[in-house]
Parts: C-alpha cells; sequence; structure tokens
C-alpha cells in the first residue's frame, strides 16, 4: 500500500535525498503533508527558463495547498497498480506566468492548474488544462481521466 | 486560502529561480522524468495549456497562438515494452544510448486512426525528427 492510498498508515513529514520538499494538503484528513519535488526536474524547469522556473517557483506550492479537487487513481487504460495511487492536485490560481514575456498575468481563462503526485509522493509533473464546461473547478474529462474523486 | 510555512515556501522558491537560465532555450528540448515515467518534449517557449489525447500523449498547445508547443509521453516503459513485442519490424535500440523521440511518436501514429490525433503526431515527429531530440530512459 502506498502513502497516497486511502486508508494508509504513514509520516505526514518526508525527506529524500536529491529532491526538495514542499507541503501539500493531505489527501487522509485535508490537513498538510509534505510531497518531494527531484532536483532533476528542478534543474529540467531552470533550465527552460523564466516562466517554468516561476510556475514551479511559486504555481505548484500554491496549487499544492490550495485545491479545488484533488482525484485518485491517474490514466484510464492499462493502467498499472502503483498508477491507481498516484494523485492529481486540481487548482484555480489566480495567477500565472507568460513564458514569453517574461511576467506575472492573470490566470488563463477557463483553466486550472494540475499537478501529479506519484504513488512516493514525488510531484512529478504539472501543467494548465481546460476546465469542465459545467464545472469550473474540474478538468475537462475528468470522469474518464481519474479513478476516484478525493476531494 | 491557506498558507503553511511562508519560510520554507520561500526557501523552494529563491533555490527553484536560483537555477532559472538567464534566457530561454531555443528550440526542441526533451527530458525523461523517472518519478512519472514521462517524457516532456517542447518545441517552443510559449505558455502552453494541456489535452490529453490519448493514452500515450498529452499535447501541449500555445495559450495564444494554439499551435502545439510540446507534449508528454506517458506510459514510456510499458509502451516500449508493448512495442518491441508486438512489433518485432519497429526496432527501438535503446540498449546503448538516449532514444529517438522521433520513434516514440511514429510508434504512437502507427495505432491512430484518428486524422486529428494522427496530425499531431506528425507535427510532433516532425518536430523531434528535425531536432534529432532524444532522452536516456531507466528502464530498468
Amino acid at each position: 500500500m502506498s502513502d497516497t492510498d486511502r486508508g494508509a498508515t504513514y509520516s505526514k513529514r518526508l525527506e529524500k535525498r536529491f529532491h526538495k520538499t514542499v507541503q501539500a494538503c493531505d489527501p487522509h484528513d485535508g490537513g498538510v503533508w509534505d510531497v518531494l519535488i527531484a532536483s532533476d526536474k528542478i534543474a529540467w524547469a531552470g533550465q527552460n527558463g523564466w516562466g517554468h522556473a516561476h510556475d514551479l517557483a511559486f504555481l505548484v506550492p500554491w496549487s499544492l495547498l490550495n485545491i479545488k479537487q484533488m482525484y485518485r487513481g491517474v490514466r484510464d487504460d492499462e493502467r498499472e497498480i502503483d498508477e491507481d495511487s498516484w494523485l492529481c492536485y486540481v487548482a484555480a490560481p489566480s495567477f500565472a506566468h507568460d513564458h514569453k514575456r517574461k511576467v506575472k498575468v492573470a490566470a488563463w481563462p477557463n483553466q486550472v492548474f494540475l499537478v501529479f503526485v506519484n504513488a512516493q509522493r514525488v510531484a512529478f509533473n504539472w501543467y494548465w488544462c481546460k476546465c469542465d464546461a459545467y464545472d469550473p473547478d474540474a478538468p475537462l474529462d475528468c470522469d474518464s481521466r481519474f479513478k476516484e474523486k478525493v476531494f | 486560502m491557506v498558507d503553511f510555512n511562508d519560510s520554507l515556501e520561500s526557501d523552494f522558491a529563491r533555490s527553484v529561480l536560483s537555477l532559472a537560465a538567464e534566457t530561454t532555450p531555443v528550440g526542441p528540448r526533451a527530458f525523461y522524468n523517472k518519478d512519472g515515467d514521462c517524457i516532456e518534449f517542447f518545441i517552443s517557449d510559449e505558455s502552453f495549456y494541456a489535452e490529453r489525447i490519448d493514452g500515450l500523449v498529452t499535447v501541449y498547445y500555445g495559450q495564444e497562438s494554439g499551435e502545439i508547443v510540446g507534449s508528454l509521453i506517458k506510459g514510456v516503459k510499458r509502451f516500449v515494452e508493448q512495442m518491441t513485442k508486438s512489433s518485432p519490424g519497429f526496432v527501438i535500440e535503446i540498449e546503448d544510448g538516449p532514444v529517438r523521440l522521433a520513434h516514440l511518436f511514429t510508434a504512437g501514429m502507427w495505432k491512430q486512426g484518428d486524422s486529428v490525433m494522427r496530425k499531431a503526431y506528425k507535427k510532433l515527429r516532425d518536430a523531434a525528427e528535425e531536432s534529432s531530440a532524444e532522452v536516456e530512459l531507466c528502464l530498468s
């Protein structure tokens, strides 16, 4: 059983070599727990310039704590067991970053910001995506993309 | 709005921003993310939103242009295993050295009957081919 599974026994604190620790909404109780971001992913964001670095520095930590919705079980076809434990944090930040112009801007309209966390509590990817036509706090196609809604 | 442990978040932001490149890289680039078993591939530096087109690929579209500006290839290990079993004629040389992204997009495109999706795959493959984009996979 992974820390991200329903009913798991786990520690809220988490540290790991070659990873940075950030706080996130705990799917078990709605409180706060630690998730990790790998150093090579941080380096990759930095290499991609101002926009990617600012998204990681500000959007990701904010979104992990200020969720609108959370889902468990990512990918809908031929899923492996580990992916059933993956989490998707969904947030609606009021700000975004214009990568080309290198400025902070208002959030992209009709979109939500997603952060994906794997079974080892590593936040491995994040991006904006269009929201559901009837629920502005939900990502498009959430019913088919995720196994269950946590919050 | 919740803001726990401001000083920790500020330290994190500072450490990330200290790594930010002075100039945005020009041209296609790719990264294999072992924590997600996925490959991120960027063609341009435009801000983007993601749209899942199938179980293998999520396409990144420019926020302003609406053009394809990159993609996420998901479940890479599983896909490579499936392709090497089901398509003996499709050889992905992964024993030594990096994997060319164009091969992965080509393999994914073969499965697509939808013309819109094939078009997306083709654009990504062409960009990958032109730039010779490749990544080291950790398949063990």
